[in-house]
C-alpha cells in the first residue's frame, strides 16, 4: 500500500508537478488548494505526510499548520513555500510544528529526499 | 536474408550432388545392360548359329547324293536327339536327284511329345507335299540358307519356333543348282531361358526381333510373333523402338533412352544386332529402379531440408517474438520520447538477457528524462513564482520606485510612479531619469546619482521634484540604493517619498 501524501497549494501547476514526481516515486497523492479541503481529506483519508504552502486562498499556512496539529498531531508536515525565510526565522516561528521547511526554488530531488526522510519506512 | 541464401545454397549443392550421383548410377546400369546385351547376343549366336552350322554340316555331307529313306530318317532323328534346342529336322530332295523322275524323298523327324521320343513324317504324303512348302521352295529357288520368320508351330511343337533351311548341292563346287534341302526347326523356348539368365535387375527386360522386325521375344508373351517392333512402337507411343530397329538393320549397336507414357517410366536400352539370321537384341531397364536409392535419398534430403527450414523458421519466429518485437516496442517508445512524450509505455524488463537489460536501461533513461523534465518545469515555475512574488511586493509599495541602469536611464518603475506622473510605462522606460526628476536644490541629479553609483554609495532623503504628465510637480524625498551583482554596481534603485 503506497504512502498517502497530501499537498495544499493554491497554484494548480505546483500541485500537478508534485503529483507527477510523487506518484512516479510510488506514492499516493492528493492535492487540494484550500485549508478547508485539506482538513476534510485529513479526517477522511489521513495522509502519511502533508506538504503545504504558506500562502493559501482563504487562510495562510501558519493557521493551517496549527489546525492540522490539532486534528492530526502525528502527521509530519513539510512547509513548501516561495516566501523565503531566514533559517533562524523558521527555527523561531514554526520549527516545532513542522517537520521540514523547503523553499520552492529548491530542486524537486531535494523535495523528494525530504519527503522520504519524513515518511515511515 | 542470410537464412534464405543459406537455404538456396544448400538446395543448389544438394541438386548438383543428386545429379552427379544419378549420372554415376545410370552409367553403372548402362554397363550392366551392355554386358547383358552382349551375353544374350552371344547366347543367341551360339544356339541359333549352332543349329545353322549343324544344318550346313548335314547338307554338305549329303552333297552329290540322295540318301535312302531309312538313312534320311536316321540322320534326322540323330540331329533332333543330339540337339536339345532343335525340335525337328527335315530332309527333302528334288525328284531328279533320286534318279527316278517320279520318285520324291522327303522325311521329317520331330521331337515327340512323349519323353525322349520322336515322330517321323513322310513329307511326300498328300497332306505334306513338301515341294509346295515355302521353306523348301525358297531354298531351292535362292540356293542359299534361309531363316524363316518366327512362327507358332501349330500341330507340331505347339510352341514358337523358327526354321533354318540349307540347300543341298549336287557338287561341292556347285552352289547354283540345289538338289534338295535340309531344315532345322528350332524351338524358341530357350530364348526365354537365355533372357532370364541374363537379367541383371528386377526391371531389366530383353526384346529379340527378327530381320523383318517381328518380335521373337518380349516380356509380354502375347506380343511375341503377333507384333512387330513397328506396331509395338506405335502401340506404346515409343517411336525410339523403330529407330533402334533401323540401327540394327544397319548393323549398328548402341544405347538409347526414352519415356514410355503408359505406365509412365523412363527406360534405358542397349541394342545390338545378332550375327545369326539378322536378328536384333534389345536389353533395357527402368531408370527408376536404379535411382531408387537416390530417390529415397532425395526424399530423406527433402525431409531433412524441410525439417531444417521448419526449425530455422521456428527460430526466426522465436527471435522475432522474443527479441525483435521487444526491440520494436523500444523503438516505438524512443519515437514517443523524441516527441517529448515521456509518459509513453516501455515494456516491463522481465527477461534476464540483453534484451531485458536494454529494456531496463531504456526505462531508466525514460524515467531520468522525465525526472529531468519535471525538474526543469519545477525550476521554471519556481523562478516565475519568485518573480511574480517579488513584483507583487514591489507593486504594493506606495512610494515611487525607479530601477535605473548604470547610465541612469529608467529600466523599470512600480505602479506608484505611473500613478504619480500620470504617464504610461512605455513613456518612462528607457527615458533618462533626469528628464522626470530634478533635485530641489538645483543640483544636477544625474551627476549626484552617477557619483554615488560610481562610489557604490547610497543616498538618503535628498529633496527632489517629480515632474508629472501635465507639468505638475511633486516634492519628494529621494533615496538611492546601488544595485549590485556580485559586488559590481550594475544600476540603482531610486525611491521617492512625498515631502
Amino acid at each position: 500500500m503506497p504512502a498517502h501524501i497530501l499537498s495544499i497549494d493554491d497554484e494548480s501547476e505546483i500541485r500537478e508537478l508534485l503529483r507527477d514526481v510523487l506518484t512516479a516515486s510510488g506514492y499516493r497523492f492528493t492535492g487540494v488548494s484550500t485549508a478547508v479541503e485539506a482538513l476534510r481529506v485529513v479526517r477522511a483519508d489521513p495522509p502519511a505526510l502533508i506538504i503545504t504552502d504558506l500562502q493559501l486562498e482563504e487562510s495562510d499556512g501558519f493557521e493551517l499548520i496549527d489546525e492540522l496539529k490539532v486534528v492530526a498531531p502525528r502527521i509530519p508536515i513539510i512547509l513548501l513555500t516561495g516566501v523565503l525565510f531566514d533559517p533562524e526565522v523558521v527555527n523561531g516561528a514554526v520549527s516545532r510544528k513542522i517537520a521540514a521547511y523547503v523553499e520552492k526554488t529548491a530542486p524537486l530531488e531535494r523535495i523528494l529526499q525530504t519527503v522520504k526522510q519524513h515518511l515511515p519506512a | 536474408m542470410i537464412l534464405l541464401l543459406s537455404g538456396a545454397t544448400l538446395l543448389v549443392l544438394t541438386e548438383l550432388n543428386r545429379r552427379a550421383v544419378e549420372r554415376i548410377l545410370i552409367e553403372q546400369a548402362e554397363v550392366q545392360a551392355a554386358i547383358a546385351t552382349n551375353a544374350v547376343t552371344e547366347g543367341l549366336d551360339g544356339v541359333a548359329g549352332g543349329a545353322e552350322r549343324m544344318a550346313r554340316y548335314v547338307a554338305r555331307e549329303l552333297t552329290g547324293r540322295v540318301p535312302g529313306r531309312e538313312e534320311a530318317e536316321r540322320i534326322a532323328a540323330r540331329v533332333v536327339l543330339d540337339n536339345p534346342n532343335v525340335h525337328g529336322f527335315a530332309l527333302a530332295f528334288e525328284p531328279a536327284a533320286t534318279g527316278a523322275a517320279s520318285a520324291r524323298l522327303g522325311v521329317a523327324v520331330h521331337r515327340s511329345r512323349r519323353v525322349e521320343g520322336t515322330d517321323t513324317f513322310d513329307l511326300t504324303a498328300p497332306e505334306q507335299t513338301y515341294w509346295t512348302r515355302e521353306w523348301y521352295r525358297e531354298v531351292i529357288d535362292k540356293g542359299h540358307v534361309v531363316w524363316s520368320e518366327p512362327y507358332f508351330d501349330r500341330g507340331g511343337s505347339e510352341r514358337n519356333a523358327v526354321r533354318v533351311a540349307v540347300p543341298v548341292f549336287r557338287h561341292e563346287t556347285d552352289d547354283r543348282t540345289p538338289i534338295g534341302a535340309v531344315a532345322a526347326v528350332i524351338d524358341l523356348d530357350w530364348l526365354r531361358r537365355l533372357a532370364n539368365v541374363n537379367e541383371f535387375s528386377d526391371t531389366s527386360f530383353t526384346i529379340i526381333f527378327s530381320r523383318s522386325g517381328r518380335l521373337i521375344l518380349h516380356p509380354k508373351a502375347t506380343y511375341m510373333i503377333a507384333e512387330t517392333i513397328e506396331t509395338l512402337a506405335e502401340k506404346t507411343n515409343t517411336p525410339e523402338l523403330a529407330t533402334i530397329r533401323q540401327a540394327v538393320l544397319a548393323r549398328r549397336q548402341g544405347a538409347a533412352a526414352y519415356t514410355e507414357p503408359v505406365p509412365h517410366r523412363r527406360v534405358h536400352v542397349n541394342y545390338k544386332p545378332a550375327k545369326t539370321a539378322g536378328w536384333g537384341v534389345i536389353v533395357g531397364y527402368d531408370e527408376a529402379e536404379f535411382l531408387k536409392s537416390q530417390t529415397r535419398y532425395r526424399r530423406i534430403t527433402a525431409l531433412f531440408i524441410g525439417s531444417l527450414l521448419a526449425v530455422l523458421s521456428g527460430i526466426v519466429i522465436w527471435v522475432v517474438h522474443t527479441a525483435l518485437r521487444p526491440l520494436a516496442a523500444l523503438a516505438a517508445a524512443a519515437d514517443e520520447i523524441a516527441k517529448k512524450n515521456l509518459d509513453c509505455a516501455v515494456p516491463e524488463p522481465v527477461r534476464p538477457d540483453e534484451v531485458g537489460r536494454l529494456t531496463a536501461a531504456f526505462r531508466n533513461m525514460r524515467d531520468a528524462l522525465k525526472h529531468q523534465s519535471l525538474e526543469r518545469r519545477w525550476a521554471a515555475q519556481a523562478v516565475e513564482h519568485q518573480n511574480r512574488y517579488n513584483q507583487l511586493i514591489i507593486d504594493s509599495i506606495r512610494e515611487q520606485v525607479f530601477v535605473l541602469t548604470k547610465a541612469l536611464n529608467i529600466s523599470r518603475v512600480n505602479p506608484a510612479v505611473l500613478h504619480a506622473t500620470g504617464l504610461a510605462e512605455v513613456n518612462l522606460v528607457k527615458a533618462p531619469f533626469a528628464r522626470h526628476v530634478r533635485l530641489a536644490d538645483g543640483g544636477e541629479v544625474a551627476a549626484v546619482l552617477g557619483a554615488a553609483l560610481k562610489e557604490n554609495r547610497a543616498l538618503r532623503d535628498l529633496p527632489a521634484i517629480l515632474r508629472g504628465k501635465d507639468g505638475g510637480q511633486q516634492s519628494s524625498w529621494l533615496s538611492l540604493v546601488p544595485l549590485c551583482d556580485g559586488g559590481r554596481v550594475v544600476g540603482g534603485v531610486v525611491t521617492l517619498r512625498d515631502r
